[in-house]
């Protein structure tokens, strides 16, 4: 039996090798990961990027990068030229008598002058010290949200790409009409069902344990990983089930696939950006409890009780949906 | 005439399968989202947390006072609404309803202990300790940050701080003058604002989506060496392909935008910019198709390509964060020039000129892939 079992998934392996595809769905979301992981140190780290002439004091310029970028161009009109661009980004022009002139857009986010402003004040003001005593400390918790909320999404996402090999194998096989050729053989047709899910059930739980190491999570509980990582592959090969059975052209198991991007987009964005009252919006969907685990993980403050919890509500809504589409899974591969 | 009538029997099989559809129920769910889901006004102000460690009553409730009357002048909420993404608080969503966006939440702990505590449950929430030097009789005002900050972050929350304070001191200087380029700029609500990037990633991009599932589809099937002893030329049979996937984006984009921002679109503008993008998202997807010679082996690079273009709603979301990479990448110009149709008073200098850019590079593209899919289209 798990002969018969291996026999299907590695022919579809070997079929994924020879067209690369395989090899190239194992490390296209690892290039994302890195692609990523290069992103996450710029992005929120300047708040404001200034331009300034180059004949400007190199003592103010250093003063400047002390809070943001700087750029430093030829005259007035180069400057007011990319101020103009559409990015964030302020002109400071000294002036003959010892002040500046601060240059804005207009379309700048909401309080960024007022930053600038004050850089330019406290440069303008060496000697006078603030009626209070300022001081900053901080937790030492170095953990971006970005990157945080970046990892866990990417991990959730992932579980697509597991989800596609199903389906494309599916597909393809539906296309050269090679289905109903496991009817006269002697595989049954779970062990063929088994046999083809297996590596949208493998896929992702590699994809986890690489983003998570990628993003140099390396100090979080691997078995805990493992366990949510396996009922997001479950997810993830229903979609290419369900999507591969009811598709027989690549077009519309592409445009299918991609459709579903949505409802991960908005599981995972919704539990980052609504409200707790809100939430419960997004319990139908198995994303949001697979989010909800990934982060807990990731936070390292994830109790074995959660996981299962959330895994239980996942594996509950997984059969729901296997129920109620297994007639039609069923005749899909008859046909 | 050939093309019309090859582009006329392509959309008659395109409204016969699932596809054109499936686009469709996407812009649909986009439109519901958008209209029913995304507030008009987004803050992403932060939670303040403050400890006064004062004993005195009266210095208390001085600074309790100073706390209230200048909450939103003293820091601002954009230091931390840049650091990305950020939970909104319940009480920040109302603040942003009552037509006063990014006002921050203070709340007042009674200890340190908790102060802690409540900014390790919310990891994007800022403490405050204010408390009383009597060696100096100063004030002093500790901000207490999660970790991740920068360092120019640090320096530049402290500068925000003392700037006003310092304002008030005998011998204060202020020699900046400000000069704002265009004193009518006009931001977007957060709906409308968010439009450029679901239209660019759905409608532009639809061919660089699904353009190559369908050659690939006419391949395997062998509609392709049938078309071999027609009249029909390549670039007619191409040209039939990219006029599919343009008509598609038209009308997935003209929903979405005349359903979420009627008031706000220049719809000429805009239909001007979803043909040029149109049109060079499906002569890149056909272009990037002709590597390979099967769907599963392209769809690999396809979907790599997409999230790549897809970067640049990083830098539109944040303009402060616009690397040159990203200001390389096509899909930067484009999600601006979008914008741009969506405003009282477009640039019609940025947008027909990216409208031509993207033309032109489209044109050039589509001329590459009809070579190689001549040598290759029929193996």
């Amino acid at each position: 039996m798990l002969r018969r079992i291996l026999a299907v998934t590695m022919r579809d392996l070997r079929s994924g090798m020879r067209d690369a595809m395989i090899p190239y769905i194992l490390i296209a979301p690892l290039l994302v990961a890195v692609l990523f992981k290069l992103f996450v140190p710029g992005v929120g780290s300047t708040v404001i990027n200034v331009a300034m002439p180059e004949t400007a004091e190199p003592a103010f310029a250093e003063y400047v990068e002390r809070y943001g970028e700087v750029e430093l161009l030829e005259d007035r009109d180069a400057i007011v030229k990319r101020v103009q661009a559409m990015d964030d980004l302020f002109g400071i022009v000294p002036k003959a008598d010892g002040g500046y002139e601060l240059i804005a857009a207009g379309d700048e986010l909401t309080g960024t002058v007022e930053m600038v402003q004050s850089v330019l004040s406290s440069w303008q003001n060496p000697d006078l010290e603030p009626p209070v005593e300022l001081k900053i400390s901080d937790m030492g918790w170095e953990l971006s949200p970005l990157a945080r909320f970046g990892t866990n999404f990417l991990v959730v996402f992932m579980s697509v790409f597991g989800g596609m090999i199903v389906m494309l194998n599916l597909v393809e096989e539906k296309q050269y009409n090679t289905m109903a050729a496991i009817n006269v053989s002697a595989i049954r047709r779970w062990e063929y069902v088994l046999g083809k899910a297996l590596p949208g059930l493998i896929l992702p739980i590699l994809h986890a344990f690489a983003v998570l190491v990628i993003m140099g999570f390396t100090e979080v509980d691997y078995l805990q990983v493992a366990v949510v990582a396996f009922a997001i592959a479950l997810i993830s090969m229903i979609i290419g089930f369900v999507v591969g059975v009811y598709q027989s052209e690549p077009i519309g198991a592409v445009a299918s696939m991609k459709i579903l991007f949505l409802p991960i987009m908005a599981s995972v964005f919704g539990a980052i950006f609504l409200p707790e009252k809100w939430q419960p919006v997004l319990y139908w969907s198995p994303f949001y409890w697979a989010y909800r685990s990934v982060d807990d993980i990731v936070l390292q403050q994830a109790a074995w009780s959660d996981i299962w919890l959330h895994n239980l509500i996942i594996i509950a809504i997984t059969a729901l949906v296997f129920a109620l589409m297994h007639k039609r899974i069923k005749q899909g591969m008859r046909a | 005439m050939k093309l019309i009538s090859t582009f006329l029997k392509d959309l008659k099989l395109s409204l016969r399968s699932y596809y054109i559809y499936i686009e469709i129920i996407m812009a649909l769910l986009i439109i519901a989202v958008l209209l029913f889901v995304v507030p008009d006004n987004m803050s992403s102000g932060y939670r303040l947390l403050v400890h006064l460690d004062i004993e005195n009553a009266e210095i208390s409730q001085v600074v309790e006072q100073f706390m209230s009357k200048n909450d939103s002048s003293m820091i601002d909420e954009q230091i931390f609404a840049d650091l990305d993404i950020s939970k909104l608080a319940e009480e920040e969503l109302e603040a942003s309803e009552s037509e006063e966006p990014g006002v921050q939440t203070i709340e007042l702990v009674d200890s340190v202990e908790l102060l802690r505590t409540g900014m390790e449950e919310d990891r994007n929430t800022v403490g405050m300790v204010v408390s009383f030097n009597e060696e100096t009789a100063k004030l002093a005002m500790e901000f207490v940050l999660q970790g991740y900050e920068s360092e120019q972050m640090r320096n530049l929350l402290q500068a925000q701080f003392a700037a006003p304070m310092t304002a008030l001191l005998p011998g204060y200087v202020d020699q900046t003058e400000l000069t704002v380029l265009d004193e009518a700029a006009e931001k977007l609500p957060a709906k409308v604002n968010l439009l450029p990037v679901l239209l660019l990633l759905n409608s532009s991009f639809v061919g660089l989506f699904i353009i190559a599932a369908y050659i690939f589809m006419d391949k395997e099937e062998g509609t392709i060496r049938a078309l071999t002893v027609t009249p029909l030329r390549i670039r007619e049979y191409l040209l039939s392909k990219v006029g599919i996937m343009l008509l598609t984006g038209i009308v997935t984009g003209s929903m979405t935008v005349l359903a979420v921002a009627p008031r706000h679109v220049h719809y000429g503008h805009f239909l001007v910019l979803m043909i040029s993008f149109n049109l060079f998202g499906s002569a890149l997807g056909l272009l990037i198709g002709s590597f390979y010679d099967t769907l599963t082996k392209s769809m690999g690079s396809l979907y790599l390509v997409i999230i790549v273009l897809a970067l640049a709603s990083v830098s539109y979301f944040m303009p402060a964060f616009s690397p040159l990479v990203i200001r390389l990448l096509p899909s930067y110009p484009m999600l601006f020039a979008i914008r741009e149709t969506l405003l009282k008073s477009p640039d019609i200098g940025y947008i027909y000129t990216w409208a031509g850019v993207f033309i032109a590079i489209g044109l050039v593209l589509f001329a590459l892939a009809e070579w190689r899919y001549r040598k290759t289209i029929t193996v």
